[in-house]
């Protein structure tokens, strides 16, 4: 789980506010996907024969609610790996978008909204066959990475796709089974709030006053102090008692002498 | 008490007088008698940038989930699961791609799922715009990928055409009155104003004034018409 925004503002009383969430994060490094993009551009720009524009969307964990969007009626292929399982999931618009390029097809020139002849459905296997090739830095290497087309997908948690722009505009889904571990890191200690300023009170309880002393104080009015008063003094910090001690003069500055914590308490 | 044709179309006179001063602070509301309008068109900044104020006589396209199509000056719209609805929760209608009829506006369903929709927006030309971040795997730089989901359409009816609204924030087509339709800054529409929403356009002193008079032309007759019943009455028991 991570801390983020809401990617949309609430307007009240004239602000905007950006509410903050948790939401769950991939722990799969950008990097293993850049390559595997890098990869899938490549073969792409040798298999159309022209220059391929494509860019990354950051890996995340869909919910089960995305899932369903994602798959909806799309084209699934599963790849095994060493470590993982992944699958190329693509819409059937973007199928036909990528097998029109491969055949030449201008990108706007037929209908995406169609399904797949039997030699479209051919050359997209072989297409998905070399695109599974560079799947190795997210699901581990095999031998020969090797796509199967599936009808359903279940279980999977990590998603990034890759966004082609030119020369035809499609989207590839690349679907992990699991999430990368996320690595150990050091803990969390109290050194990274050594710098936090916090505002200490020195307090001394009084011998009691009665109400009618109380209702006499005014500016220039005196209340006694006894010395043993002094040995009293409670050392506190935002209100929470720290500690007990004697407070005093020490080499000519006044100084609190400490001696002894109190003990931890729960805060109320 | 009888109430005759006259009496009848003074109480309607009432009533639609009435709608006029309830509908003075309904946003884009538009008067059924021009005498109550306001001078010019008025606009209140927003921070949504959602939220935006149409051009001059022309009307949002709306379109229920019954697929009923309804024309509204509120331009006060919200995204739903990626959907532009506006404030009755009907989809807001505008032209994607190269289409030629107006359908319903709504993001990348993967997009809107996946939760990728950011900065949503609504530009002056009408574009319905939102931002999504991607990352150039040669660079590892990310950028926010500027996507448009479709222009808003318009609609503008001739001059004259009396636009029928129960409540005056939906308003349904005259009769036989096909509107033209098109998107703004496209020449026959000026620009869509962003972060702005339309007053109404009754001025409610005015139309407060004019429920006045209603009430009182309706006294008026109501008193004639007592008269004539006694005068009819007295008449009667003379020739008695």
């Amino acid at each position: 789980m991570a801390l983020s925004f809401e990617t949309r503002a609430r307007c009240a009383d004239g602000r905007a506010i950006r509410r903050v969430r948790f939401a769950t994060r991939s722990a799969l490094p950008i990097n293993a996907a850049c390559v595997v993009a890098n990869g899938v551009r490549e073969m792409l720009a040798s298999l159309l024969g022209t220059t391929v524009t494509l860019r990354l969307i950051e890996p995340l964990i869909p919910t089960s609610e995305g899932w369903q969007v994602v798959l909806g009626d799309a084209l699934i292929y599963r790849v095994a790996g060493s470590v993982a399982d992944a699958a190329l999931v693509f819409a059937r618009s973007d199928a036909v978008a990528l097998v029109g390029a491969a055949f030449g097809e201008a990108p706007a020139g037929a209908s995406t909204s169609r399904t797949l002849s039997t030699v479209e459905h051919d050359v997209l296997d072989r297409m998905v066959d070399e695109i599974a090739v560079n799947l190795g830095p997210i699901c581990g290497v095999a031998e020969r990475h090797r796509a199967r087309r599936i009808d359903r997908l279940e279980g999977f948690e990590t998603f990034f796709e890759l966004i082609v722009d030119n020369p035809v505009q499609a989207r590839i889904g690349v679907a992990i089974s699991r999430d990368p571990a996320i690595e150990a890191r050091a803990m969390f200690s109290t050194s990274h709030l050594a710098a936090v300023g916090l505002r200490a009170t020195a307090a001394l309880p009084l011998e009691s006053l009665t109400a009618a002393q109380i209702l006499e104080l005014k500016p220039g009015a005196f209340v006694r102090i006894r010395s043993a008063d002094f040995s009293r003094c409670r050392l506190a910090i935002h209100g929470r008692a720290l500690a007990s001690g004697t407070c005093g003069a020490r080499n000519g500055r006044f100084a609190f002498a400490l001696r002894s914590l109190c003990e931890a308490t729960p805060r109320a | 008490m009888f109430l005759n044709a006259a009496m009848s179309a003074a109480l309607d006179r009432i009533a639609e007088r009435a709608a006029d001063a309830r509908r003075a602070f309904t946003p884009g509301a538009l008067p059924l008698h021009d005498d109550v309008a306001t001078a010019s068109a008025a606009s209140d900044f927003t921070l949504d940038p959602l939220v935006v104020s149409a051009p001059a006589r022309a009307y949002f396209i709306t379109r229920n989930e019954r697929s009923e199509v309804s024309y509204t000056r509120d331009g006060a719209f919200s995204l739903s699961d990626g959907r532009l609805l506006d404030q009755r929760g009907n989809e807001v209608c505008g032209f994607r791609t190269a289409s030629d009829v107006p359908s319903a506006l709504h993001a990348d369903p993967v997009d809107a799922a996946l939760g990728r929709i950011g900065d949503p927006r609504i530009e002056p030309d009408g574009s319905l715009v939102y931002s999504r971040l991607t990352i150039d795997p040669r660079t590892g730089a990310t950028d926010a990928q500027r996507i448009v989901v479709g222009r808003i359409a318009l609609a503008l009816f001739p001059p004259g055409s009396k636009i029928d609204s129960s409540d005056a924030i939906e308003a349904s087509a005259p009769r036989d009155v096909p509107p033209h339709v098109g998107t703004a800054k496209d020449g026959t529409f000026g620009a869509i104003a962003p972060m702005q929403r339309d007053r109404s356009r009754i001025d409610i002193e005015r139309s407060l004034t004019r429920l006045k008079d209603a009430y009182l032309a309706f006294d008026a007759l109501r008193a004639a018409e007592t008269a004539k019943a006694h005068l009819g009455k007295t008449a009667v028991d003379l020739v008695k």
